[in-house]
């Protein structure tokens, strides 16, 4: 029988690797301090927000998706084909130019989300290949929008996302989508939908879960998320790149699974997530500032992901 | 007397700090078969595991013919002569019975190809001399599940191990296919190898076995002769106190109002052919039948997880139909299904997330779930089955398969269901635990849902049904009441030697 009064236990059990991943970071954030005395200062510490912003946008998106048991690479190419739309649609005349052309990136991240969605759940394809067949169709658009970089951005929408609310606007967005991320996976019944097809999509599917429905949510809120990184590139960039978002694939699973996200599915929590994206990140400025050539930078991203997938796969075997 | 070949000593082991073993001894003589019999988690699988080197003692010796081993890994435990057939097969679906058998053995020829000649030789060779004869160059794939067993046995044996382990070998057997595991382990003992043998099926362990050695919560409680002993008398062993009889007996009489109705029941694939029957208020109704006759296929088929092609039915008198399983629940159908593992639980997932997964919708706050409403409905799910755990966040795979059998019933169980289907509930629990699910179905029976129950245990079904369907090739072989049931008639049925048109008396 359970005795009703183990909640300190209960706790560590369901939070034990957020808390060990959030030390982890506090460790790291000593030791990066170490070697330069401006890393706590405010004005350091808001262009480390800026700058994992997008990161974190995918990687919360992704973690989604890991939890249903799914994986989605196209994250990064729905980043470039957001980034180029919302330029290319941006009225830098009109004082309101900026409206459609969020409206527009928003929209095109609901259509990649659905049509990867769509293919994955009614297909019944395998979520790695189809996704690696999308991201190539959404560069190529993107490419096809905008073939070279460039654009102009409407400078009030730039001035308010990176300045707005004495700087802390891209900090607040941050928070309030992580608080919404982590409500959805862990406390609302669609979260637990979610979990339950990562952990047995039969048994999900029996249990009366309408598993097709879920599975399509799951990759369109993702590539909303993504969009949402698009739209803070624009802005960040000051104009478009139909590459730029290249990275974010790879770097937003290794978050998540750093931050204790099971490539199996079913187990992870966004907040974890967040602590993936710091590390990552920071380590990420840690090499820039040593001055270390973006070589080593793909090596220890590649490094990183093997270190952390051993990790969980040591994790699962006890 | 026969030479002793096997003997473990004082073995302990405990996980995480928890006493799984607590010295605990037994041996085994040549041509011996020997019975590991307990409650689930008596800790019987685990000594085994630790004598195929799956598990490591923390303390204890293993002795084989009379000379001490280390054995840390499954490599040593096959260099020791030991086997273990594993409840989870190890074939591979795409190579054929040959080539499983002879997986990484293969004999090659000068090329270093596979002598497919030599294979087959081999193969028929092997299947002789441990009698069990099956097509060597059929795929995996097309054999049903008892002949996959037999792959697996004879993929063990041609190791020549002096030892075999078979945990639970009969669980997904019928009757029929029982009857032929027990002829290949006379055939092996009469070749001087020993068995060490863990059922759940109490019957089977008289039928075979020599003697027997009872674990209760990770200790010896004795080593004991089966000739001699009875049944009340070995269940008293393993639970320590005596149960009233294995099934519990049954206060409410079945009325003749009708709470389930189908009529016609017929799939496309041939699986289901012109089902019907009723099941009335109060009655535990059974479907039986050999393996692969349909009766699993009809159990899914009304859950909507199966499609059929014409057919009707109706709950309550209400016409019903399900072409999916969120639509048969949303209905009131809700499948107890036969494999948790694979079709009932999200095995890493919390005991809390299982058990509350169905009825979210019932404990919302807006669009979030209402957490202590949550946690107090667990707590009431787990209070009402007895669902032993260490708390309700741990995750399910650390429960005992009763246990995890439990939470799969109290999750469908929160959905109030008007029919509640179960197929082969009690395959792989403890005996405990199984009087506390027929208990339940009796209550729930009485409480006006209908209950339907497909089991291949012929005992279970006689013990716990008021009527039984036995089915043959996808059909109604007969339909028969309590006082029709033994198990010599309901075999006839099942194997098509008497149907409706010739009842039972008159056939042959």
């Amino acid at each position: 029988m359970i005795k009703k009064n183990d909640n300190k236990m209960h706790f560590w059990q369901r939070n034990s690797h957020t808390v060990l991943i959030f030390a982890f970071l506090a460790v790291l954030m000593i030791i990066v301090s170490l070697f330069s005395d401006s890393f706590f200062t405010e004005r350091n510490l808001k262009n480390l927000v800026l700058s994992a912003f997008p990161l974190l946008m995918v990687a919360l998106g992704q973690t989604l998706v890991l939890l249903t048991g799914g994986i989605d690479l196209s994250l990064g190419a729905i980043v470039s084909l957001t980034n180029v739309s919302c330029v290319t649609l941006m009225n830098t005349e009109s004082s309101v130019g900026w409206i459609p052309a969020l409206a527009a990136a928003v929209l095109i991240g609901v259509l990649c989300g659905g049509l990867n969605g769509l293919i994955i759940s009614k297909g019944r394809l395998a979520p790695i290949i189809v996704t690696l067949a999308t991201t190539t169709i959404f560069e190529g658009i993107a490419l096809f929008v905008m073939s070279s970089p460039g654009g102009r951005v409407h400078s009030g929408f730039r001035q308010f996302f990176i300045r707005g609310i004495n700087g802390y606007f891209p900090l607040i967005v941050s928070i309030v989508v992580v608080l919404l991320v982590r409500m959805i996976s862990n406390q609302s019944a669609y979260g637990r939908h979610l979990r339950s097809l990562g952990g047995n999509e039969t048994a999900a599917y029996s249990t009366g879960i309408k598993v097709d429905r879920v599975k399509l949510i799951a990759y369109i809120l993702a590539a909303v998320l993504a969009a949402l990184a698009g739209i803070y590139l624009t802005a960040r960039m000051n104009s478009g790149d139909a590459t730029v978002g290249k990275n974010y694939s790879m770097n937003a699973i290794t978050s998540s699974v750093v931050g204790g996200t099971a490539m199996t599915g079913a187990i992870g929590d966004p907040l974890g997530t967040v602590a993936g994206v710091f590390i990552v990140t920071i380590i990420n400025n840690m090499l820039n500032l040593l001055g270390a050539s973006s070589f080593y930078q793909f090596i220890y991203q590649g490094g990183i992901l093997i270190a952390a997938l051993s990790l969980s796969a040591l994790r699962r075997q006890k | 007397m026969s030479q002793e070949i096997l003997r473990m000593v004082n073995i302990s082991k405990a996980f995480s700090g928890i006493k799984a073993l607590d010295n605990v001894s037994f041996s085994c003589n040549q041509g011996e078969v020997h019975v590991l019999a307990g409650e689930n988690g008596a800790g019987k699988s685990t000594i085994l595991k630790i004598l195929a080197g799956i598990y490591h003692a923390d303390a204890g010796d293993i002795n084989i013919r009379g000379e001490k081993r280390k054995i840390t890994s499954p490599e040593q435990s096959q260099h020791a002569g030991v086997a273990m057939v594993f409840q989870e097969l190890t074939l591979i679906d795409e190579l054929t019975v040959e080539e499983n058998i002879f997986l990484h053995t293969e004999p090659r020829n000068r090329f270093g190809l596979v002598d497919r000649k030599v294979l087959r030789q081999n193969t028929l060779a092997a299947m002789d001399r441990f009698g069990i004869h099956l097509d060597p160059g059929i795929l995996v794939s097309r054999l049903p599940v008892a002949l996959k067993q037999m792959t697996e046995i004879l993929k063990v044996l041609v190791r020549e191990p002096e030892i075999i382990i078979l945990d639970e070998p009969t669980s997904a057997l019928a009757s029929q296919e029982v009857q032929r595991l027990f002829t290949i382990i006379e055939n092996l003992t009469s070749l001087g190898k020993s068995i060490v043998f863990i059922s759940h099926r109490l019957e089977e362990v008289f039928a075979i076995g020599h003697r027997v050695t009872v674990l209760k919560d990770g200790k010896n409680v004795d080593t004991q002769p089966l000739q001699g002993l009875d049944e009340g008398g070995l269940i008293r062993m393993m639970i320590g106190r005596s149960l009233e009889g294995t099934y519990p007996a049954k206060t409410l009489t079945p009325n003749t109002e009708t709470v389930f109705t189908v009529r016609g029941l017929t799939s496309s694939d041939g699986r289901l052919n012109n089902i019907s029957f009723d099941v009335k208020r109060g009655e535990v109704f059974g479907i039986a039948g050999l393996q692969g006759h349909g009766q699993s296929d009809l159990l899914t088929t009304i859950a909507g997880l199966k499609a059929y092609n014409t057919g009707e039915m109706s709950i309550q008198g209400e016409p019903y139909h399900a072409s999916h399983a969120d639509e048969a629940i949303s209905k009131g159908v809700a499948l107890v299904p036969s494999d948790r593992k694979s079709q009932g639980l999200m095995l890493d997932l919390s005991v809390r997330h299982n058990a509350a997964i169905s009825s979210l919708s019932k404990r919302l706050k807006g669009i979030f779930i209402d957490l202590p409403a949550e946690k107090q409905f667990v707590q009431q799910t787990i209070d009402m089955l007895s669902i032993k755990a260490p708390n309700m966040d741990s995750p399910v795979h650390t429960l005992s398969g009763g246990n995890q059998q439990k939470v799969v019933l109290g999750k469908m169980l929160a959905l109030h269901p008007k029919v509640i289907l179960f197929d082969e509930p009690t395959r792989g629990i403890d005996v405990e635990s199984k009087l506390e699910f027929y208990q339940l179905m009796l209550q729930l029976a009485a409480d006006g849902v209908a209950v339907i129950m497909n089991s291949s245990d012929l005992m279970e079904v006689i013990g716990m049904c008021d009527r039984v369907l036995v089915m043959y090739e996808g059909r109604v072989s007969g339909i028969l009441t309590k006082d029709e049931m033994t198990e010599e008639t309901i075999m006839r049925f099942a194997m098509g030697v008497a149907s409706q048109d010739t009842p039972a008396g008159n056939a042959s």
